[in-house]
């Protein structure tokens, strides 16, 4: 598990992997994007965006936590408190 | 023991009928691969079962919708053990919309995971497997054949499966490995929660199927143990249906 990243840097990582999952441009992503309502993902999408946060950050995601993360700041919030 | 010093790798091994071939499979003295990509602790709880059973485990995560995740499991495998004697291609996913529904990016990780993955999963396997030959499963179902509602991308993608276990079947027979598939009717797991209204087609089926219970996933371990053994030698790329003769009854 990468122990090291900034807050930033993990921000910076998510918003590459959104970007690259959902294709949409990486300007066009916020801190507060909604993954659903916001950026158009679907439930494949989400299974697959889940798998890709994974792979990026080598960790698992439970799927009984990745339920509640609708944002990019969602993500980056538990991802940080994860790898403390 | 019909399995004593036998590797075998089951894909979708932390779940439903994946879980319990890994387990019968132990049972029978098999050293088993486990393999999952969203549940780990599913996957670990099934490698403890086995452990328990003095046998060894190797527990891997990988997308099966990706080849590079694919190939790194099988370098895994070749450091752990050195070998595969059995390769089971168990998990599965699936876009759950009708026909006229079905987008291309369903029908594309649908494909990927279902059959691309045993494409790809078989080749690697085969690398592995001893001289003296091995075995290769592919799990199929009835809606490869017939029409299951909201199964569309899945139907498709275990045709395809099925296809795919006839050409391996004959090009490694040369090499002793044995190829083929089960085609199974419906087994209560959580795949099934994933289909909309399942609970009316689960009567249906119940009303439907000739013999006066469901398939479960000792009914699949029953049959696998057997076509993955040398007691099938003569049965090549071929589907076996285990289905309580669901898809027997026109009406
Ligand atoms: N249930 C039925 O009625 C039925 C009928 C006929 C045939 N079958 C076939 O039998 C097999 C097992 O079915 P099941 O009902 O036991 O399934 P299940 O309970 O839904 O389990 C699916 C398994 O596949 C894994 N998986 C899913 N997507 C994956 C991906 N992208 N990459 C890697 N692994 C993935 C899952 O791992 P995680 O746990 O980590 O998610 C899990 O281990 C399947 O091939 C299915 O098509 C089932």
């Amino acid at each position: 598990m990468e122990k090291s990243l900034t807050k930033e840097k993990i921000t910076e990582k998510v918003k590459e992997v959104v970007a690259t999952q959902l294709q949409v441009e990486q300007e066009k992503i916020k801190n507060d994007s909604l993954f659903v309502d916001d950026l158009g993902a679907d439930s494949l999408d989400l299974t697959e965006l889940a798998i890709a946060f994974e792979d990026a950050f080598d960790l698992e995601i439970p799927e009984s936590d990745f339920g509640q993360l609708s944002t990019v700041a969602g993500v980056v919030d538990y991802l940080s408190e994860r790898m403390k | 023991m019909r399995y004593k010093g036998k590797t075998v790798c089951i894909t979708g091994s932390s779940r439903g009928i994946g879980r319990q071939l890994a387990i019968r499979f132990a049972k029978e003295g098999a050293d088993i691969v486990i393999h999952y990509v969203r549940n780990g602790d599913a996957a670990r709880e099934v490698s403890g079962e086995i452990e328990r059973l003095g046998r060894r485990t190797l527990l891997v995560r990988a997308n099966m919708a990706d080849e590079s995740r694919i190939l790194s499991m099988f370098e895994k495998i070749k450091e752990t053990f050195g070998k595969v004697d059995v390769f089971i291609h168990c998990a599965a996913s699936g876009r759950n919309r009708s026909a006229v529904e079905l987008d291309a990016k369903g029908w594309n990780w649908t494909m990927d995971v279902n059959t691309r993955a045993f494409l790809l999963g078989v080749q690697q396997a085969a690398k592995l497997m001893p001289d003296k030959g091995g075995a290769v499963l592919a799990l199929s179902s009835f809606g490869s054949d017939h029409v299951f509602p909201y199964y569309t991308s899945v139907g498709a993608s275990k045709a395809a499966l099925e296809s795919l276990v006839r050409y391996f079947a004959v090009e490694l027979a040369s090499r002793k490995i044995n190829v083929n598939a089960i085609s199974a009717g419906m087994v209560k797991t959580d795949a099934l929660n994933h289909f909309p209204e399942m609970e009316q087609t689960m009567k249906k089926v119940e009303a439907k199927i000739p013999y006066s219970r469901m398939v479960v996933p000792d009914d699949i371990a029953n049959l696998a143990l057997f076509l993955c053994s040398g007691e099938a030698e003569m049965i090549r790329g071929q589907v076996i249906r285990i289905d309580g003769g669901i898809t027997l009854p026109l009406v």
